[in-house]
This record gives C-alpha cells, structure tokens and sequence, in this order.
C-alpha cells in the first residue's frame, strides 16, 4: 500500500509541475502573440484596450462595427473617434469593455448601439464571451464583469493558457504574421449591396420573450458607469432594411430598461429605406454607413448644443 | 450530474478518497450514498421510479431462484412485464399517443387522447436494461440471486454507469462490489488515462464538431448537398466521441477505485463489415441485444436464411426503437439491420475481399458510408427532415456553410483529424505491439491531451447525447 502511495504521490508532484511549467511557458508565448496582432477583430480590441484615447467611442455588435464610420463622425465633430464594436457581442461585452478602458482614459461620449432583441435571453450571447478572457488576467474591470457571466472561471484563471482557447490557429497566424488593417478607427466597410426583395412582417407574436436579467442589469450599470464618469451617453437603435407592421415584444424590454435607467433611446431603424444603401436586411452597406454617420453626427452635435 | 460538470471535478476525487479510507465492509454503502446523490442532481425525485424498479428485480430474482418449473417463467415474466411497463410509460407512452392521435385525425375519428406531461428520467433505458439482464441471468442459472438488498441496488445504480452504461451484466458487476479492492497505483494511472481520453473525446472533439452539425442539421432546408455531407460526416465522429467519451470517463472513475466495466467501444469506424462494426459499436448493448433477443428468438442457428433474416430485423429494429420514441429511429434501425441482410446475401464477396489486403481501406470507407446514411435518420428532426438532407447530399452541391467564425471549421477538420490518427495508431501499432502501459510516452500523452483540452475544448457544449435515452 506504502509503495502505491508514493507512486501516487510522485506522479502527482511531476505530472502537475510539468502541466504548470507548460501552462506558464506557453501561455506566456500565446501572449506575446495575441499582443502582437495587427489584423482582425481581436487586433482592434487589443488596441482598443489597451492603447485608444479617443473622445468618442461607439460599443455595439456588428450593426455597430458596419454602420459607424469613425473618420466621418471624427470629421464632423472635430474629436477623435473609435468604434469598438464586435461582431455577435452583447451588452455584457460592452460593459466589461467600457469597465476596462473608464480608469486609463474616460471617453468624453460614448454610442452604445443596440439591438431590438438585445435583453432576450440567448446561451450564444455568453458563449462568445470568451473573446475576453484575454484580457482578465491583466485587466480587473473587464475580469470584474466576465465573473458575472461565468462565475466558475474563478476556479480556472490560475492558467495562463486557457485564456486562448479556440483561438490558436488566428493568434499563431495574425501574430506571426506582418501587415496591419487600413486604419479607420476600428470601423468595418461591408461591400455588397442587397439584392432580395424585402419582407415585410405583420405578425411579431403575442407572447413576449424570454428577457435575460443579467443583460438588463448590465445596461443599467453601463449607464450608471457613464453618469459616474460624466460620460456622455447616447444610446441608439441603428437602421435595418426589414419592416414591421406591428410592434416587435422584444423592442419593449430595450425602451423599458432606458425609461428605467432614464436615458433616451434614438430609433435610427426605419429612418433609411434605399436598398442601394444596404448590405443585408440588418446591415448598411459601405455607403449606407457613410450616410448613416452623417446623420448621427449631426444629431450629436444638436444635443452636445442643446446640452 | 454531468461528468463534464465542476461538481463532478469535485465529486470524483472526494468519492474517491472516502473510498479507500472506509474499511471494506462500509465501502458498498458509501459508493451507494454517492450513486444516489449523483443521480438525484438530475430531477431528485425520479430516483423513486428507480427504486421501484430495484424492488421489483430485487424480489423476482429471489423468487426466480427458489421456485422451479412454470413458476420460474412466471416471475420472470412478471419482472420483465413490470420493468418494461416502467420504461414504457415514461419513454413510449406518449409517442403511441401521438401516433393514435395522427391516425385517429386521419381517418376523422374525434376520440383523441391526451399525451402525459411527463420528463423522461435520466438514463432510464440504461438501468432497466441492466435490471432485466440481471432477471434473466438468475433465470438462465448463470447468476446467484443477490440477497443483500443494497448490494444490488448498488449494481443497478453504481454512478459511473448509472446513466449512459456499459451496460453491465451481473456476472461481471456484482462479485466485484464484494471483494476487497486495495489502492493500486496501476489502477489509479489507467483509471485517470481513460478519464483524460474521454474528456479529450468530448470536449474536444465531440462539442467541438457539435457546433457545426446543429447549426446544419438545425436548418438543414436552408443548407446544400455539401454542407449537409459535411455536417452527417462530422456527426458521424461527434457522436462516437460523446459516446466512447462518456465511457472512457465511466470506465476510468470506477477503475481508480478498483472495479473494472466492460469495453464499450473498439474503435468502431475503421471495421470492414457492418457486421464487425456492431463487434465494436456500443459493445455492451449490442452484445446484451444478441444474448436476449436475438439467441432467444433462434439467433443464427436457424433451419432457413430468411428466419435469420428475420431476427436480423426484428433486433435492430427493437435497437432502434430502444434508442428513442421516433420513427426515424426506428428507421435507423432497421436499415442497420438491412446492411447486416445485405451482408449475409453477398458474404462469399466479402470472403473474398476480405483475402486481398489491397481492398482493405477500400471496404473501411464503404462502411463508413453506409454508417454515415444511417446516422442521418438518427440526427435528424424527423423523416421528413432525413430524406430531404438524403435527397440533397445525393443530388445538390450547394455552397459550403463556413461558421461566423471559420476558425471553427479548422478545429472541427483537427479533432476529425485527431481521431483517426489515433484509432489508426492504436489499430495498427499499440494493440498490436502491446507497448508497456506505465511509460514516460504515456505519460505525455497525456499532458498533451490535457494540453489539448485547454486549448481547443468547449467548455459550455451541455450533457452527453446518450443521456436522453
């Protein structure tokens, strides 16, 4: 039995100081790595994190990251401008992001674009979360707020490695890899114009969806981040091609949480209806975006004067 | 619980330790505490349902063992009846309702029935199965009756298989719970090995790949012939690892405390016969299906072909049925059992190729295909959904769903890789050559695995498939 029990003993002491000793040497290199990325979306939200100063900052998911040209907006108020949205993210994402970068530079005004259905609840909206983990270890805003989606990664955040799963092969690659995005202030150009024919929706359902409480909280703590930090906070619902002749249920719960947080929400959604200017029924096109901003900067400016 | 859970990582070990510290006689009692509240973090009072089926085989094994002649039968039946109606009511119940209901709407009947609103329990098919081979082997004269009752609740409710097997037989099982099993550090590495493999399995292969396949297979009317193809070929290997995952963790978690389960799984995909694939497909439900029904009903020793024939369907199609309450598994099963038809008709072709070696990937690969039409039916939402995606591999190309992410893709296309790179090693060298168990090569395979699993594992892929049936 003695003998079993000091197998036992040693394999554990060597199998778990050569699992630590790998965890620490390639975690380190992963991010090295990952820091070194110039191309992609985990490129710009490295840069956003860590090195951005600008005045004004857009958070969104992609209807963000497509239809928010920085450079027009920056042009048009004479301020510097990032757009920090990421493709398929929800307010969790942008609080954590905001929670993140408030304490190195506050932003003078932030755009917080969101989605219709943005408090209904969806396990995607916390499996894409991941894409901050990146950050947790070095960043306790953004590690504060990841926690609140997954309490458990308490009990794994003593790896250096596990902050970079499923995302081997683009940070060996992009990291490796030489070359940078055209730089315009994290904003996405989609090329393409819509071809199908629009659908119009008469019936939305009765029954509401399921609302995500976490998701709702994270709002009101965005907004309450921004008051603390004398942001000024503009939320808005960006333009989509698709039509409704009745009201969408999952609407109310946005409009609902900004009455509560007492914030007004600007509906963009309807106010462009050229198909030329869109990419898909959710997404402007490259022009449509240019449009788009204009029209936001200019409302920017007409509250900033009425302020 | 879930053994890809936090609360199993904690459970485990701690199970484990009291264990070995508990003197022998306490032991049985202790893994039987722990089985119960394993079982009961799924819906806590459906371990009811289980006790009910333990009391009924705990008693008709007595019984069985002390009657002769016509009694004998009677209590057998009785038990089998009971434990089946048990089965019957939580799984099939409500699919003959449905299916009463369709017809009686059919035909303009007004005399519909209510479906119950009832949950299947976790793992249920698993337990009765093991309850009734447990009855039957008594009946047989191949197994003792047990007469300490917690005992035998302890062989069909023993937590590593207690939800999604091995199917175990009591021969194997019981003796085992009885004899003193001492730490053994042999034990404990081989345990572990098969823990990390089967988590391997899961994490990295089978959620990974499950990503693609329910984004597919979930809207397959809007996909094409190749991402439908790509996406049964991925299931394919997705359901394999959820499967042979579970059982490699099951097998190791009892193996650490010194009790061995039955093989599951023997790297099925790379058989060259259909027959041979049930060899080594979900080994302990297969083989309880040939030694139940398909002996019972005359086996292959049978005075025609088309008698066998007819075995050969009715056992697969109750396979089916057992895996779930739908048709299209039902359908599953019944074209397995017309390959296996198939491959009786023409089994001088597969003599023959089965003589040149030069045929060999060639009769893997053709396996393989047929496997892949049959998982359609068992993927699918309903027939309706299988044939359409039949129809579509067969006949349309379509474009290539790539996820948001494509990276994804790149992972799934690795861990397929993965996979058969290590079937194919264990196949060809280390079976073969029975390298030595406990060496530094083994030893690294495993941190790679570990290395693997925290680098490409999905962590939030939710419970095993076999756990709904």
């Amino acid at each position: 039995m003695k003998v079993h029990l000091y197998k036992l003993f040693r394999f554990f002491l060597i199998a778990i100081t050569i699992l630590l000793l790998i965890d620490f040497s390639l975690g380190k290199v992963m991010g090295t790595l990952y820091n070194r990325m110039n191309v992609g979306e985990k490129a710009r939200a490295n840069y956003f994190i860590r090195r951005d100063t600008s005045s004004v900052v857009i958070f969104g998911s992609s209807r963000a990251l497509y239809h928010y040209h920085s450079k027009v907006i920056a042009d048009s108020l004479g301020l510097s401008v990032y757009n920090a949205g990421r493709s398929n993210q929800s307010i969790i994402y942008h609080l954590a992001l905001l929670q993140g970068i408030v304490e190195r530079h506050p932003p003078k005004t932030v755009v917080l674009d969101l989605k219709e259905d943005e408090f209904v609840k969806s396990p995607y909206k916390y499996e894409v979360l991941s894409a901050l983990l990146p950050y947790c270890n070095t960043n306790e805003g953004i590690r504060e707020i990841y926690l609140r989606a997954n309490p458990n990664y308490k009990y794994w955040s003593w790896s250096h490695l596990l902050p970079y799963n499923s995302s081997v092969f683009a940070t060996l690659y992009r990291g490796l890899k030489r070359g940078k995005d055209k730089d315009i202030r994290g904003f996405m150009p989609l090329d393409g114009t819509f071809k199908d024919e629009r659908k119009i929706s008469k019936n939305c359902g009765t029954s509401s969806l399921p609302i995500d409480t976490v998701l709702v909280t994270c709002f009101h703590d965005f907004v309450k981040l921004c008051k603390e930090k004398n942001i000024e906070l503009f939320v808005t619902i960006s333009p989509r091609y698709s039509r409704y002749e009745c009201v969408r249920p999952e609407l109310s719960s946005v409009l609902e949480a900004a009455q509560k947080s007492n914030v007004a929400v600007h509906d963009f959604s309807e106010v462009i209806d050229d198909k030329t200017l869109f990419y898909d029924l959710w997404h402007l096109n490259k022009k449509g975006a240019l449009v788009y901003s204009q029209k936001l900067a200019a409302e920017l400016k007409l509250k900033s004067a009425t302020d | 619980m879930l053994f890809n859970s936090l609360s199993f990582l904690l459970f485990f070990p701690i199970v484990t330790i009291i264990y070995f510290l508990l003197p022998h006689q306490w032991r049985w009692l202790h893994i039987l505490i722990a089985s119960c509240i394993f079982y009961m973090f799924f819906v806590p009072y459906y371990i009811l349902i289980l006790f009910i089926t333990i009391l009924i085989d705990y008693f008709a094994g007595i019984w069985i063992e002390r009657s002769e002649g016509k009694k004998r039968k009677q209590y057998l039946l009785i038990s089998i009846i009971s434990t089946v109606l048990v089965l019957f009511v939580f799984k099939y119940y409500n699919f003959f309702i449905d299916n009463y209901n369709g017809i009686a709407n059919l035909i303009g009947w007004n005399y519909s029935i209510d479906a119950l609103a009832i949950i299947l329990p976790i793992g249920l098919s698993f337990h009765t199965f093991q309850s009734l081979s447990y009855v039957i082997e008594v009946y047989r004269g191949n197994q003792k009756a047990e007469t300490n009752f917690g005992i035998y609740s302890l062989y069909v409710m023993y937590y590593p298989q207690l939800v999604a097997g091995p199917i175990e037989r009591p021969q194997n099982l019981l003796h085992q719970f009885k004899r003193e099993n001492n730490f053994k550090f042999q034990n404990f590495h081989r345990g572990i090995r098969l823990i990390i493999v089967g988590f391997f399995m899961k994490l990295v292969v089978a959620d990974r790949l499950g990503i693609y396949v329910d984004s597919v297979y979930n809207n397959a009317d809007k996909h094409g012939g190749l991402s439908l193809a790509l996406a049964t070929f991925f299931f394919a290997f997705q359901i394999y690892c959820d499967f042979a995952g579970y059982s490699s963790i099951a097998i190791g978690a009892s193996r650490v405390m010194g009790i061995s389960l039955m093989t599951n799984f023997r790297r099925p995909y790379l058989s060259k016969t259909v027959s041979e694939f049930w060899r080594r497909w979900h080994i302990s439900l297969s083989t309880w299906f040939k030694d139940y029904v398909f002996i019972s009903m005359g086996g292959s020793r049978v005075k025609t072909k088309s008698k066998l024939y007819f075995n050969l369907m009715v056992t697969f199609l109750i396979s089916g049925f057992w895996h779930g309450a739908s048709w299209t598994f039902v359908i599953w099963g019944g074209l397995n059992g017309l390959y296996l038809i198939f491959e009786q008709m023409i089994h001088r072709v597969h003599t023959f190729l089965a003589s040149v070696k030069f045929f060999t990937v060639f009769r893997i690969i053709y396996v393989f295909v047929l496997i892949c039409i049959a998982w359609i039916f068992f993927r699918s939402n309903s027939i309706g959904d299988a044939l359409m995606i039949t129809k579509k591999i067969f006949t349309s190309r379509g474009k290539l769903f790539t996820p948001p992410d494509p990276e994804i893709l790149i992972y799934c296309f690795l861990a397929v890789f993965m996979i058969i790179a290590n079937e194919v090693f264990y196949e060809m060298i280390y079976a073969k050559r029975r390298i030595k168990r406990y060496t530094v090569l083994n030893n690294a395979y495993m941190i790679f695995l570990i290395i693997c699993i925290i680098l490409l594992g999905v962590f939030d892929g939710g419970q095993f498939i076999y756990f709904q049936f």
